[in-house]
């Protein structure tokens, strides 16, 4: 029954969509998805690069920050107010593998929002008093992360598991990095990472193709070409490892590591619905046992964040204190052990396709989508053929890579 | 929320039995929202039931007369759906949000969820520590002190001053028993609201709803006493000391007027003008400069005893500046505020609407929330029109008469070294 319901979802969904492509003589990608609808678009520029070969933690992420703060065109007034006033938004980030910046707006603002992003990407300003600032501003996150529990968890299993490789910390960077960042860094981490090659813009929305092109390409055919090379290197997990990290509070938080594919290959997909066999949703393993029956935790799941090296996969547990122990016991032996049956892959199978597909009503996550895969290396098509992928994963294949990855452990437990 | 010129087909029903039914026609998505809403939340519980609107919202999961317990998550996953809900202090509802072919099996799960469930006593045990972990998960956050403390602080009649979870003594003493008398008292025809959004026929959504939420029997509601809070007459302020917090919170709030009167039209707008999105006043003249961390303002959209905030995080040595530039700034907005500038307000809240209702389940909400909450329609569906009829002097007049001309309630929780 389930394998035809999704190829149901998989035929409506995907019916009669265009997606083009275009690659300007300087090397950056363009994919473009026309829509309809109420004459509003969406993008994101992805830009291969992340926290890979940054000098000091935290200067790209405190690099992405900047550029929405002014320009030597416009003032980060004027920049926000080219995408509030049409009702929609501006962002740049920085995350483990790329810069991200993103946008929605009118149709009929799409000129003017591109005009101000072509001199974000070639002038910005990158201000000595928008610096200090924002300085001040990543060291007081940073440190409030010691505020929440899970975010306490993420940062010490960082450390743990990915020891040695740019994930060890997280975008927003180190204390002692962060206070001797520099304007000169700044400048000089936008020249290294902006290369044409390394870019890549998709946008969807209600327009016309080759209304937008034009404008596309005098937007993006100055940048300079070549490429940025990232080194990234595989951290081996080779033996079980727990910490623990001291806070007040109500509740222990438990985070563990386990061992997981690669995203080249098709083991990646058989781990992705082992992933939500066990942790995604109301009929996940992790849900069901540590939830349901045990009374644990009233959240628990497990996730697969799709990296350019060392790929594991993530589960969490928040629990009181007095049952943390049993609770790190049974997640583990949960996620390494837990029976699974060939009805649990079918049904993890719909629930990926579900979600994947539900995420996609708004043209920001379809961009994202379609910019996420071309810039990890999938190539954008996977977004069309990404149902199809988890669709054809075996139950052997899921028992086979379970075998093969989920031995090891890296836990964090942050108990009062 | 939006108005007609956006949507397709904007269908109402009454049923019967005292039920009502919204259908949007959306040709413009493969995805279906289906919602139920109640209208009842926590202020409708009494002194022992602090808790009992949203522990019964997770005992609604637990198995139902045609479901068994875990078949109606099963049902919906594995048609790649997702199904959830929520409890808020005046609302419940219960949420499906599906590919197009699917639609009246989730349907049918929301009808033995919300009409036929079976509340059994094991499962009633089974569910305590659930929702007691859910509550010492918030307790671990030092923002959700802040928030309930807030509330607690404002509302000193109104039982808004409880938080929508209760407490652990209560909780442990739910029955099967207790739960059912409140389950049959609210969540029945009379007190119902269905929303169905998507590339529906709305006839055909009518005809299946007739034949399951339709076949049950409409009965009159309790009277629920819900005490008005009374006008605060000075100012009140509570600091809170927390080991956990590294950096000082500030959270200030006036009484507004309710949520879909024509004085809180303007007050949208003011939300706008002051403090939302990185063109707002205060993100401006505050953030920007470097005083604050974060500057936040919104009101809580309450039919009765509504509430305005201005949330920031900040350094505590600069509490007093940050404050006093906040009051500056509201009390020169007559002369500061430009014609233009007013006017690129409204634009930016009427706009950004198309982009709120890109997800079928959004949409369904809003109409959901006009509904239950604000108790018309016509909030939803005029809503793009009422923001338009604004005009500058309306939001300078609730400046003046609701915030800067009356006391405030305000909490500062500042780290413990």
């Amino acid at each position: 029954m389930s394998y035809i319901i999704l190829l149901l979802i998989f035929s409506l969904s995907f019916g009669g969509v265009k997606v083009q492509e275009r690659v300007l003589p300087n090397g950056v990608k363009l994919i473009l998805k026309e829509t309809r609808g109420r004459g509003i678009v969406s993008g994101v520029i992805f830009i291969k690069s992340g926290t890979h070969g940054e000098k000091k933690r935290g200067l790209t992420n405190l690099t992405a920050t900047l550029l929405t703060k002014g320009t030597k065109s416009y003032s980060s007034y004027q920049i926000a107010s080219t995408f509030e006033d049409y009702g929609g938004s501006l962002y740049a980030s920085a995350g483990d593998d790329f810069i991200e910046i993103g946008f929605s707006t009118k149709v009929e603002g799409l000129p003017k929002g591109l005009s101000v992003i072509r001199s974000i990407l070639t002038e910005p300003l990158f201000s000595e008093e928008d610096l200090q600032r924002e300085k001040k501003n990543a060291l007081q996150t940073l440190r409030s992360r010691r505020e929440r529990g899970q975010e306490l968890a993420t940062d010490a299993l960082r450390k743990l598991t990915y020891k040695g490789s740019n994930y060890e910390v997280i975008p927003l960077g180190r204390e002692e990095d962060i206070k001797t960042i520099e304007r000169e860094d700044l400048i000089e981490r936008w020249k290294e990472v902006l290369r044409s090659e390394n870019l890549v813009l998709s946008l969807v929305g209600d327009f016309k193709t080759e209304q937008v092109l034009p404008l596309l390409e005098e937007t993006f055919s100055l940048l300079p070409g070549g490429r940025y090379e990232l080194k990234t290197e595989d951290v081996p997990m080779r033996e079980d490892l727990i910490e623990r990290v001291k806070r007040q509070g109500s509740q222990a938080t438990v985070l563990c590591a386990f061992d997981a594919p690669n995203f080249k290959g098709e083991e990646y997909f058989a781990f992705k619905v082992l992933d939500a066999v066990l942790g995604d949703g109301m009929t996940s393993k992790l849900f069901k046992e540590l939830r349901e029956r045990k009374g644990y935790a009233y959240a628990v799941y497990s996730t697969y964040p799709t990296r350019l090296a060392s790929p594991r996969l993530i589960a969490y547990i928040g629990t009181s204190p007095e049952k943390k122990e049993d609770a790190l016991k049974d997640l583990i032996e949960m996620v390494k052990n837990a029976p699974i049956e060939p009805g649990d892959v079918e049904l993890a199978k719909n629930k990926i396709v579900g979600d994947f597909l539900l995420a996609r009503q708004t043209r920001l996550r379809q961009a994202w989508y379609l910019g996420f895969f071309e810039v990890m290396g999938f190539g954008w098509r996977m977004e069309g053929k990404y149902a199809e992928k988890v669709n054809s994963v075996s139950f052997e294949q899921v028992q086979e890579v379970r075998k093969k990855y989920l031995k090891i452990h890296h836990c964090v437990v942050v108990e009062p | 929320m939006t108005t007609l010129a956006f949507t397709g087909e904007l269908k109402t029903y009454k049923l019967p039995n005292g039920a009502k039914l919204v259908v949007n026609r959306r040709e413009d998505s493969e995805a279906v929202a289906l919602h139920v809403w109640f209208r009842v939340g926590s202020i409708y519980e009494d002194y022992h039931q602090k808790g009992m609107a949203h522990f019964l919202e997770h005992m609604l999961f637990n198995g139902s007369e045609k479901y068994p317990y875990g078949h109606m998550d099963y049902i919906v996953e594995s048609l790649g759906g997702n199904l959830n809900a929520g409890t808020s202090k005046e609302y419940t509802f219960y949420h499906i949000t599906i590919a197009k072919p699917y639609w009246k099996q989730a349907l049918d799960v929301l009808y033995q969820l919300t009409q036929k469930p079976l509340l059994a006593e094991d499962m009633v045990e089974k569910e305590k520590p659930i929702v007691i972990e859910e509550l010492r998960r918030g307790k671990d956050n030092p923002t959700t002190i802040l928030w309930e403390e807030f509330e607690k602080l404002f509302y000193k009649v109104s039982p808004y001053r409880y938080p929508i979870i209760g407490y652990e003594e209560t909780i442990q003493k739910f029955t099967r028993e207790l739960l059912l008398e409140f389950y049959k008292n609210f969540y029945q025809s009379r007190n119902m609201y269905l929303v169905v959004v998507g590339d529906v026929e709305p006839e055909e959504v009518y005809r299946e709803v007739l034949q399951t939420f339709g076949k049950e029997e409409g009965k009159p509601l309790p009277k629920v006493d819900i005490p008005q809070e009374p006008e605060q007459l000075e100012n009140r302020t509570k600091t809170i000391r927390d080991n956990r917090v590294e950096k000082t919170y500030w959270l200030v709030g006036w009484k507004v007027p309710a949520v879909g009167t024509k004085e809180q039209y303007a007050l949208v707008v003011l939300d706008q003008i002051l403090g939302n999105g990185r063109t707002s006043l205060f993100y401006r003249e505050l953030r920007e400069k470097g005083l604050v961390y974060s500057i936040s303002t919104g009101d809580f959209g309450r039919p009765r005893d509504n509430l305005f905030f201005i949330y920031a995080t900040l350094d505590a040595e600069k509490l007093e500046q940050v404050k006093g530039r906040v009051f500056e700034l509201m009390g020169s907005l007559r002369e500061a505020l430009t014609e233009e500038e007013f006017q690129r307000a409204k634009s930016r809240i009427i706009n950004s609407e198309a982009f709120n209702l890109e997800r079928v389940e959004r949409d369904a909400y809003y109409i959901g929330y006009s509904l239950t909450v604000v108790g018309m329609l016509d909030y939803y569906r005029y809503f793009e029109n009422n923001i338009r009829s604004v005009r500058r002097e309306d939001v300078l007049r609730v400046l003046e008469k609701y915030i800067l001309r009356k006391p405030y309630s305000e909490v500062i929780m500042v780290p413990d070294r």
